[in-house]
């Protein structure tokens, strides 16, 4: 009898291959919404004023809304990835809980930084519209050339911003497979905490009141890595072809 | 060694026990038949050899070792059932090019040799597959794996007749040149007996009879003639069946042994049961038929 035997490693790296080919569909839906953020970001406010006979106006753009769009995309990446139909292809193919757990934050990683990246410079894009589009005269923007260590720093915690984004989706997707109730409890209890003095409190020390961007970025990378390691211990015990 | 190895295996599924203390070992390269009724237990107790599902108690050994979450259970065995799914935004084709990243003992000549041979089209979604192109293609999947240990849950639903000979034949001849564990389970014993080694038949979560087929075969027999005879040959034995034939005739069927050779000396009718027949007369709920209904 001959039985092969892989390494963990190997399996998640094959599983990874397998779902970037599978899932790059998605591709689609995050330049629609790109698109979607460049069109209502183009103009995000405008104000005026004029001296003498010189009128100036000032219009202000941002990439905001791309990058809440984006939030939004990756909390529902996260989930879908946690529904049945994805969950169990995974085990037509080899695979344990823990490999499939693995492979998906990989995954989730990987478009994490993929939509980052674009996210980042559907920012210069706006502005080489508005370039052409408006009457503007002068169009200034801080750019990559002005502070290329703060313009990395940015990027990186766009990326792991998204990936928080999409484990909190991953979370809550496994949370309703193990039961509809636990979602629910779940969602009832996040609310209850965020309303009191205390959480509030947490959640500012930990979002707002960073020295730097490395911080939050650490911090940031903490919570998605425990959020996703409760997701494979709890998921421990999701059936399959049930 | 043995392939499969469960000692007193149970499940449960809210309220209805699935499974109830399940025992029995697989021996290496052998094509056993699991058979039961409908709502035997047969896939619940598939999915826990595939690692699928988790048993309540007992000890479940493939390989040595517990499926549940084990990666080299996962990387030697299948189970191919009407619910394997792959990705939508996969072809076939394409379903078929990322299964040797997994399955190392993967045969691609042997998988592209059957999809062209039933004729599937490689363009299309395996969701968008009809009943029985999609249980022609998990078996292709299945078959092509190669895994030492590959097991079948109703094969053949949707299959039409000339599908469903095809694959008996094509298991048959990969079977033969490349010999391995297959568990095959089936409601219809008829149709897969040529198959067989060993048949695994399991009623309301119990393991019933686990013997080779011509065991099987000379386990029971049928005693027919006129009620009193029969009534008089069968006293003392464990009667499994009994039919009316007519007001005045008698069909037993019981378990062979050596003292009915009395009542064939007597002049008693003595048939031996096809394996499908003595399986459904052992997991029969009553002793009577269906025609005790229309009394």
């Amino acid at each position: 009898m001959f039985l092969s035997n892989s390494s963990l490693f190997s399996v998640v790296k094959a599983q990874v291959k397998f779902k970037i080919n599978a899932y790059n569909g998605l591709i689609y839906s995050l330049i629609i919404l790109q698109v979607l953020g460049i069109l209502l970001g183009g103009n995000a406010g405008s104000s005026g004023t004029s001296i003498n006979s010189t009128t100036i106006s000032l219009n202000t753009s941002t990439n905001d809304v791309s990058f809440i769009l984006v939030s939004l995309l990756a909390i529902s990446v996260g989930n879908l990835l946690t529904t049945k139909a994805y969950r169990y292809d995974d085990f037509s193919f080899v695979a344990t809980r823990l490999s499939s757990n693995i492979a998906n934050f990989i995954v989730l990683f990987i478009f994490s930084c993929f939509a980052g990246v674009t996210t980042y410079f559907s920012g210069y894009v706006m502005r080489l519209i508005l370039h052409f589009k408006s009457t503007s005269e002068f169009v200034d923007s801080s750019s990559i050339f002005n502070n290329p260590s703060s313009f990395l720093l940015t990027i990186v915690a766009i990326i792991t911003m998204l990936w928080l984004f999409s484990s909190i989706g991953y979370i809550a997707g496994i949370l309703f497979q193990m039961h509809k109730l636990f979602f629910f409890g779940a969602v009832v209890i996040v609310v209850m905490l965020l309303m009191t003095g205390t959480w509030i409190r947490i959640s500012e020390s930990i979002f707002v009141e960073n020295g730097s961007l490395l911080i939050l970025i650490m911090k940031v990378i903490i919570i998605t890595i425990l959020l996703l390691a409760t997701s494979t211990a709890i998921s421990n015990r999701l059936g399959v072809r049930t | 060694m043995n392939v499969i190895d469960c000692q007193k295996v149970s499940k449960d599924f809210r309220r209805t026990n699935a499974l109830e203390d399940i025992t029995f070992q697989l021996t290496e390269q052998k094509i056993t038949g699991l058979i039961g009724r409908n709502g035997a237990g047969k896939t619940t107790l598939l999915k826990i050899l595939a690692g699928l599902t988790k048993h309540r108690s007992g000890e479940v050994n493939v390989f040595g070792k517990s499926p549940y979450n084990n990666l080299m259970v996962s990387e030697n065995s299948i189970l191919v059932d009407d619910q394997m799914t792959f990705p939508d935004s996969l072809t076939l084709e394409e379903v078929l090019q990322s299964a040797p990243a997994f399955y190392k003992r993967w045969d691609t000549e042997f998988a592209s040799r059957l999809f062209q041979y039933f004729k599937l089209n490689p363009k299309q979604q395996h969701s968008k597959l009809s009943k029985g192109a999609k249980a022609t293609f998990n078996m292709i999947f299945g078959l092509s794996t190669r895994c030492e240990l590959t097991m079948f849950d109703e094969p053949t639903n949707g299959m039409d007749e000339a599908v469903r000979s095809d694959f008996y034949r094509a298991l048959l001849k990969d079977y033969i040149a490349h010999p391995r564990s297959i568990l095959i389970s089936s409601h219809h014993l008829a149709e897969i007996e040529q198959l067989l080694e060993d048949i695994l038949l399991i009623h309301k979560g119990r393991v019933v009879l686990h013997q080779s087929l011509d065991e099987v075969k000379e386990y029971a027999v049928a005693v027919q003639g006129l009620i009193a005879d029969v009534e008089r040959w069968t006293v003392g034995e464990e009667i499994i069946h009994s039919k009316r034939i007519d007001d005045q005739r008698l069909y037993v069927v019981v378990k062979n042994n050596s003292k009915l050779e009395r009542a064939r000396i007597e002049g008693a009718s003595i048939q031996t049961l096809a394996a499908s027949e003595v399986c459904m007369y052992v997991t029969s709920e009553t002793k009577g038929g269906i025609d005790d209904v229309f009394k």
